[in-house]
């Protein structure tokens, strides 16, 4: 049992990365972006693509790569950042301009994913690809088993959590952002520049996906589906949590990593998307605006 | 952040021939114009849909003006995107959704301040606080939790926050009792003793009448009458035509 909650934490740990994007974008430019998982498979082929000039030389304490690695998780967090910034510039922002309706932009981000999924096939190819191949043994701990890498996953998961809770309650821009997802309008009268604030919303959201795609690259695999296959967990954990609440997305995404563990353990592997669909489906029926969700 | 002190014989706000909309071909304002000078409340008053809340708007740069001017300390501020209307040292009170709920009450007030040094603007909480006692007691409250009443009173301390020269309140009175009515009022006319002016547009023609200077009756996106407070509390026609509310002025 405590083994399937550490797996659980594990999964949680790359659905909470992305679904923190995907949960601010949605509320700051009121639309929800099926690119959010692409995302992530190009933070995590950012990554690559500098380790592969770069290196991946040593091991720190146990883990399965080196010092460069690090560089490269943080070169991927921003470069992954700016790309999705000039995505923005010439797409979104063109649409937004226009007036677009909410359903052009869930289309435009279709298009978007798809053209992301093909570059990076385009570029580096369908097979999987790996960081670094040096053996890391498992450690135990409190009678579950845990890989360094899961573990860094779920210890660097946590610290960006803290991290976007402090970045929201005190800082300046975190409140703007939480004052133009509440009442753009509203938000502009105060003086606050909602087009800086839709900036950092990506550049916030896609940095995480990078981080969330090089985490899980460390765990599994680097292939070019990778952030496709979490963009369901991540819609459930969002719609679970409660759409307006980036924390309810965060709890909605422990939920739903902690369901798909269980599957896998008690059911089967296959079982894994229907169980967390059912999962969505009972909490929404005992509360239909999410658990931290606001009444409509 | 507030803009220099104007000239005082230059008026704060002066609206000339104003066309607007929400969409093309529909003007909602259709050759609207009104004035607001150094120290003074001016009241815009006239039936729903009459198009006042689009006439503050237009202002505020929320609804694209067709024709007409909009000056602010006599430059015209047509196009100039709405987040940097504070800058020009206006600031404005909506009518519906004016404060945000899911912030608390002081977070709402520092975002009024914002782009001030930070010790400005806990110099300037701590004057709100001063002038709205009960909004202190739940700085630490989501602004939602508020009654009517005290989510104005965030409102109106969240534009004075920018430290404004003009204040545009669109329906301060709406949906609060008579007591709290007196309450806003009575805090307008202590704002506008230190110094700002005050464009008030109200429902509550009579008690909008009794504290302002001058006021102006729209009706179909224009002014219709223009007078002193007094003067149009007494005109009988005004009250009839354009007030719907001839029972509460008269009486
Ligand atoms: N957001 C909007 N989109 C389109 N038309 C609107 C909008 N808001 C108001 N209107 C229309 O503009 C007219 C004037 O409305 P408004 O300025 O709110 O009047 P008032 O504040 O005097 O009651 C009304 O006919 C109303 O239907
Ligand atoms: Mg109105």
């Amino acid at each position: 049992m405590i083994q399937v909650l550490a797996d659980g934490v594990v999964a949680a740990s790359f659905i909470v990365l992305g679904v923190v994007g995907l949960s601010m974008i949605y509320n700051i430019l009121n639309f929800p972006s099926f690119a959010q998982g692409d995302h992530i498979a190009t933070g995590a082929y950012i990554a690559l693509g500098i380790v592969a000039l770069a290196g991946t030389a040593g091991s720190i304490a146990g883990l399965s790569f080196g010092w460069p690695l690090i560089g490269a998780l943080i070169c991927a967090t921003i470069l992954n950042g700016l790309l999705a910034l000039l995505i923005d510039r010439s797409i979104y922002r063109q649409l937004r301009l226009r007036n677009a309706s909410r359903i052009s932009l869930i289309m435009a981000s279709f298009g978007v994913a798809l053209m992301l999924r093909n570059l990076i096939v385009l570029l580096a190819g369908h097979d999987p690809q790996y960081y670094a191949f040096a053996i890391q043994p498992a450690l135990s701990i409190g009678g579950a088993r845990i890989t360094p890498n899961d573990l860094l996953a779920v210890i660097v998961t946590t610290m960006m959590v803290v991290a976007l809770h402090l970045f929201l309650s005190r800082t300046t821009l975190g409140k703007s952002m939480r004052a133009v997802s509440e009442n753009p309008s509203l938000a502009r009268v105060n003086g606050i520049d909602v087009d800086r604030v839709i900036r950092w919303t990506w550049l916030i959201g896609a940095g995480l996906a990078a981080i969330a795609g090089v985490l899980l690259g460390l765990s599994v695999q680097v292939n070019p589906s990778m952030g496709f296959e979490l963009l369901l967990p991540m819609f459930a954990a969002m719609i679970v949590g409660g759409v307006t609440s980036v924390y309810g997305a965060v709890l909605g995404a422990l939920l739903i990593g902690v369901a798909e563990a269980i599957t896998v353990h008690y059911i089967a592997p296959e079982y894994r998307q229907a169980v967390a669909f059912l999962v969505v489906i009972l909490v929404l029926l005992a509360r239909p605006q999410g658990i931290l969700g606001e009444k409509a | 952040m507030s803009a220099a002190k104007p000239r005082s014989d230059v008026p704060h706000l002066a609206v000339t021939d104003l066309v607007a909309g929400y969409v093309p071909d529909v003007p909602i304002l259709r050759g609207a114009s009104l004035r607001v000078d150094d120290g003074e409340i001016v009241a815009v008053l006239g039936p729903n849909g009459a198009g006042k809340s689009t006439l503050v708007k237009a202002v505020a740069g929320l609804v694209p003006a067709r024709s007409g001017d909009i000056l602010v300390h006599g430059a015209s501020i047509l196009g100039l995107a709405t987040h940097k209307l504070v800058g020009t040292g206006v600031a404005y009170v909506p009518q519906v959704g004016n404060v945000f709920t899911r912030l608390s009450v002081e977070e709402n007030l520092e975002l009024g301040g914002l782009g001030g040094p930070p010790s400005r603007t806990r110099q300037r909480i701590a004057g709100m606080y001063a002038l709205f006692p009960d909004l202190a007691r739940f700085r630490r409250l989501a602004a939602g939790r508020l009654s009517g009443g005290q989510r104005q009173m965030v409102a109106v301390a969240r534009a004075l926050m920018a430290e404004p020269h003009l204040l545009m309140l669109d329906e301060p009175s709406a949906g609060l009792s008579p007591r709290m009515v007196e309450l806003v009022f009575q805090k307008l006319l202590e704002i506008r003793a230190v110094g700002v002016s005050i464009l008030l547009v109200e429902q509550n023609a009579k008690a909008a009448l009794a504290i302002c200077d001058r006021g102006y009756v729209l009706a179909e996106g224009r002014e219709r009458f223009e007078g002193s407070g007094r003067d149009l509390l007494a005109s009988p026609e005004i009250g009839a035509l354009y007030l719907g509310a001839t029972t509460r002025l008269a009486s």
